[in-house]
């Protein structure tokens, strides 16, 4: 088997007997026990569940009994239940808990044949963007093992990237797929919200959080997201409307270039995004510049509007049902208390008390309300962009790979990681990033943001791309 | 953001804040809200709020009621059960 | 106890009305709380990581139904808040509660007492929200004991205005919301299992002053009784206070039905900063007029509408009416009466007589009554054209009812055995007479009234088996001549 293998690939080996489930599914979990003490990727691998799926999976494909996803190996990321298995959102908080159920998405890509390899690593609750809060100690970058691999979904950034994984699920509430796959140089996609459900998944900030997938191609992306998707009755925020993702004719689109975004990116990166610019205008689409007006106090409105619905979506972490419990604290205030401050690490306790303050009483309308309203102006803007165009590009993140600890002292520093990427989350809109080039020898992710339902064009034109373009096929040279 | 704030934060969130994490949160809190209060900056006059990024209404469910329930599955991962019982440390009213 | 016609009482209540729907108002668990503790509790309810709430479609509509039946507006958007706050029997650390759009909005309540109409109370709202699970406190040593099995069931929160003015009035406001909501069919109206409760608003001002005085606010009473109890208690209390020149404290006070009292519960000072937000994982609920006109199209005829028709075509009297629509069982057992037989203030007086005293002596409800309305009917029928006395019918009433027959074989007997036969009447009649020479004087100066009487005297000595019609007659001639 080679190093490299999408999805497809892999599907068309399986279909025409080349190899078995069971021997990918062996071979990804040896190069996981080989290789991923320098990654850490995963936090838990399932090995004698996966083989014995691997073995089930065999007998269909000789049945003739065919799925999308069928006998092939994938990650989850620790956000989402797996029956059965821990799950932990990678937060001492949750080091015992054992899902009684599975995520809505999981059971979908179960039922597309899907098997699974085990659990990704992440930033503790999904609060991050470098992958270092996790309880299980940080991700090393694939590329370059003293960089991060970006977060919250780093394992699953890494994983893809490291070739440990054919591809992983991760969630997205401001930027942590996007900007782990630019990081990692894979291709990181999150629909327009409501249509990958949210059952499941370990909640953050329930109007942000995206369900998404981390993967070699855009074409894989295709792929896990028709069968991930879907409306789902348990929540009721998902999508009764369908997307068009199918294959579509419309060839030359006309992309929206806000020129403002990329004007201030160091030439290493700006570089290749320029190239990129260049691929596409010269297939016949046309850019068009826009204009995004709000896009600077996107950042600030998403941390008030992220941090007040995180601090009351954790507050069931009381030490009473599940979850971790302190030894100490003889009244329930003091338990509740000690438990939460022992269960949560630092990051998220600064969001929780930052959620709390700007929905309290005197703060309500001035942070929270404020950020509201600055919310629909943000979303306003695309909805204006896209009346005249049919996608957006747009950088993935304002650097490459830093290292780590390089952001320990500086939280709002980290915050302004996901500039780019967190106003796509306000306005809901489905965006993937995608591998265009390397500066300094780490990789660097082009954004294409689509309207809402806007799927179909988006990963149309990311396929076009790769089909131009190899960076999506690079190996990082710590595998070989 | 000043330490009575603070206090009152970690109360409300019931998150303990030991003395040592507190000077240290203080300086965190402080530039993350200066760093928020850049939304102060923008003119929102007739703006509605937006909760939701899709104009979408919420789906209802049909009122079934199902008793898909195990509680000795639920209760394993539970720090403590007496009975099929929760249990908390005596809540007295004042 | 101070008792000055100098202060007047302002009240306000907040009653939870427990939704009977089938499974909870965000999950699928049932809503029937099961005994079992945490065996009717599922996911959701447990605010297991990862579960999302879904609104119940028939606790909106029952929600609308309220408001209709209230005459309120009912919003065409509608939104659900969070409220965070920490307590062991609330999972999710918030509770899911409509704060700016609630369902219902303004409305009003006819407030009658003794069947009059006394005042129109304002309904301020009434909003969905969800029922926290239960603590128990008393049952383990040196902890509580936690039962989430009622978290999650609908409740709708009415809050009327400030319009009650005594301690009767916010009682008879709870009993008339009590009517209400069983009478729509919305909530079981168990207040034992607490499916109704109370918290009330008190304050006192001064007559003729406009100004509201400090309030107090007592939690939790669920009988009819208690809240009156509690109330005046809670007047009497401020009055008593303010008649001193001592202040009273905005606290939230408890009653103890033992000790016929209220007691402080916490104080204001500290108030309580519950972070209310849109809960974002529930998207706007809309509310199509359709749905609005469905709705008040399958509602039963209200309690009001039928007092008022028991008044105006009926000529019942208007205590009579309050009594017959206390509920909407023995209104419809009334009405079903009333269609075989025409005489509505007769069967009235059965119904809240003969009929009630049976239900009580058997503490039963009428819907477990075995007398069917029609073999009723049938009975006062007779009575109503003077072929059986009054007396009689409740014979075979009692006859029926402990014996068990059909009613028409039963009205034959006891026919049968009526004495009808002249001479044994005649007999019977100048006996009866004999024994009253006042009454005969009295019928000979014209006063027509005392045959009744005599009628009546007749009938208790013959154990109600003369023939009245016939006893009558002969009475007549007894005396003319």
């Amino acid at each position: 088997m080679e190093t490299v293998q999408s999805l497809v690939q892999l599907r068309e080996l399986l279909e025409t007997r080349q190899i078995s489930s069971y021997e990918i599914t062996s071979e990804y979990l040896a190069r996981i026990r080989r290789t991923d003490c320098q990654f850490n990727s995963f936090v838990a691998t399932y090995d004698e569940a996966a083989l014995r799926s691997a073995q089930l999976a065999d007998k269909h494909i000789s049945d003739g009994l065919l799925k999308p996803l069928i006998g092939i190996p994938i990650g989850h990321k620790d956000v989402f239940c797996v029956k059965g298995e821990k799950t932990t959102c990678c937060s001492s908080m949750l080091d015992s808990f054992v899902a009684p159920y599975d995520a809505t998405i999981v059971e979908n890509l179960q039922n597309a044949g899907a098997i699974c390899l085990g659990k990704t690593n992440m930033d503790e609750f999904a609060m991050g963007s470098s992958n270092e809060t996790s309880k299980f100690g940080p991700v090393r970058n694939p590329w370059n093992l003293d960089r991060v691999p970006g977060g919250s979904s780093g394992g699953s950034a890494a994983a893809v990237a490291a070739c440990i994984a054919p591809a992983c699920t991760g969630s997205d509430t401001g930027g942590s797929i996007r900007q782990p796959a630019s990081f990692c140089g894979v291709t990181g996609f999150k629909p327009t919200y409501g249509l990958n459900s949210r059952f499941g998944m370990i909640a953050f900030a329930s109007s942000l959080d995206h369900p998404g997938t981390l993967t070699r191609t855009v074409e894989d992306a295709r792929l896990m997201f028709n069968s991930m998707s879907g409306h789902d009755t348990q929540d009721s925020t998902s999508s009764t409307l369908k997307s068009a993702s199918t294959k579509s004719k419309q060839k030359q689109m006309k992309l929206g270039y806000p020129s403002s975004l990329f004007s201030d990116l160091p030439n290493s990166i700006a570089r290749p995004l320029e190239e990129a610019r260049k691929i596409l205008e010269e297939q016949g689409n046309t850019i068009i510049e826009i204009d995004l007006p709000h896009f600077n106090v996107a950042v600030a409105a998403y941390y008030v509007i992220s941090c007040a619905e995180a601090s009351a979506n954790l507050a069931r972490y009381d030490g009473i049902r599940y979850g971790l419990r302190s030894k100490q604290g003889s009244t329930f205030d003091e338990l509740c208390e000690r438990s939460r401050s022992e269960g949560f690490g630092q990051e998220v306790k600064r969001r929780i008390l930052t959620g709390t303050f700007v929905l309290s009483v005197g703060h309500y309308d001035a942070y929270y309300v404020k950020a509201q309203k600055i919310r629909r102006l943000i979303r306003d803007d695309y909805l204006r962009a896209f009346e005249s165009v049919d996608l957006i590009l747009s950088p993935a993140t304002p650097t490459t790979a830093f290292r780590l600890h390089a952001m320990d002292r500086e939280p709002t520093e980290m915050y302004k990681q996901d500039q780019f990427t967190v106003p796509v989350n306000m306005a809901g809109l489905p965006a993937m990033s995608i591998p265009c080039g390397f500066a300094d020898g780490l990789p660097v992710g082009l954004q294409i943001i689509g309207p809402h339902f806007g799927e179909s064009n988006l990963f149309e034109l990311g396929v076009d791309f790769q089909s131009l373009t190899d960076w999506h096929l690079q190996c990082p040279a710590t595998l070989s | 953001m000043d330490d009575t704030t603070l206090a009152r934060l970690g109360q409300l969130s019931r998150i303990r804040l030991e003395v040592d994490e507190r000077l240290p949160l203080l300086q965190d809190l402080s530039t993350i809200l200066k760093f928020v209060d850049e939304i102060k900056s923008i003119s929102t006059d007739k703006i509605e709020p937006l909760a939701h990024p899709l104009d979408s209404v919420q789906a209802l469910r049909e009122d079934v009621a199902d008793d898909d329930i195990e509680r000795d599955v639920y209760q394993k991962f539970a720090a403590k059960t007496i009975d099929g019982f929760y249990v908390v440390p005596r809540v007295v009213d004042p | 106890m101070s008792c000055s016609s100098h202060w007047e009482p302002v009240i306000g209540l907040e009653i939870h009305v427990q939704l009977n729907t089938e499974s909870k108002l965000f999950s699928t668990s049932p809503a029937s709380v099961h005994p079992v503790p945490n065996t009717s509790a599922n996911l959701v309810d447990l605010a297991i990581p990862g579960t999302l709430p879904v609104l119940n479609k028939e606790a909106l509509n029952k929600a609308i139904m309220f408001g209709v039946a209230i005459g309120a507006s009912i919003s065409p958007t509608c939104r659900f808040e969070r409220k965070s706050y920490f307590y062991p029997d609330l999972p999710k650390g918030y509770q899911i509660t409509q704060l700016a759009n609630p369902i219902v909005g303004k409305g009003s309540l006819d407030l009658h007492v003794d069947g009059d109409t006394v005042k129109t109370i304002g309904i301020t709202r009434a909003h969905l929200e969800e029922d926290a699970g239960k603590s128990i406190h008393d049952r383990y040593e040196k902890v509580t004991a936690i039962d989430l099995n009622r978290a999650g069931t609908p409740l709708l929160e009415v809050v009327t205005e400030p319009d009650l003015n005594s301690s009767s009035e916010a009682a008879a406001c709870f009993r008339q919301l009590h009517t209400l909501v069983t009478w729509l069919g919305i909530c079981d109206g168990n207040l034992n299992e607490g499916s109704m409760r109370c918290d009330a608003n008190v304050s006192v001002r001064r007559h003729g002053t406009q100004a509201l005085g400090n309030r107090t606010e007592i939690k939790n009473v669920n009988s009819f009784r208690f809240v009156e109890r509690a109330v005046q208690y809670e007047i009497d209390r401020q009055i008593s206070l303010l008649e001193q020149n001592e202040t009273v404290e905005r606290e939230t006070r408890l009653y103890d039905v033992e000790r016929d009292e209220t007691r402080r519960m916490r104080g204001k000072e500290f108030s309580d900063d519950y972070r209310y937000f849109p809960d974002p994982d529930l998207l706007p609920v809309e509310v199509s007029q359709d749905l609005v006109r469905s709705i008040s199209q399958s509602m039963p005829e209200l309690p009001s509408n039928r007092r008022k028709r028991y008044t105006t075509y009926l000529n019942l009297n208007p205590a009579v009416a309050a009594l017959l629509t206390r509920d909407r069982a023995t209104s419809d057992y009334f009405e079903a009466i009333c269609k075989v037989t025409n005489n509505a203030s007769l069967v009235a007086n059965w119904v809240l007589g003969n009929v009630s005293s049976v239900l009580n002596r058997d503490a039963i409800t009428i819907e477990k009554f075995s007398l069917s309305p029609e073999s009723l009917g049938v009975i006062l029928r007779h009575v109503d054209s003077g072929e059986v006395s009054d007396a009689l019918a409740k014979q075979v009433f009692d006859q029926v009812l402990s014996q068990g027959g059909s009613v028409h074989d039963v009205l034959d007997q006891v026919k049968q055995a009526r004495i009808s036969d002249n001479s044994e009447l005649r007999e019977l009649a100048q006996t009866i007479l004999a024994s009253h020479p006042d009454q005969v004087k009295q019928l000979s100066e014209g006063k027509s009234k005392v045959l009744g009487f005599l009628i009546g005297q007749a009938m208790k000595t013959s154990h109600g088996k003369a023939d009245p019609k016939k006893l009558s007659e002969i009475f007549i001639e007894l005396t003319s001549t």
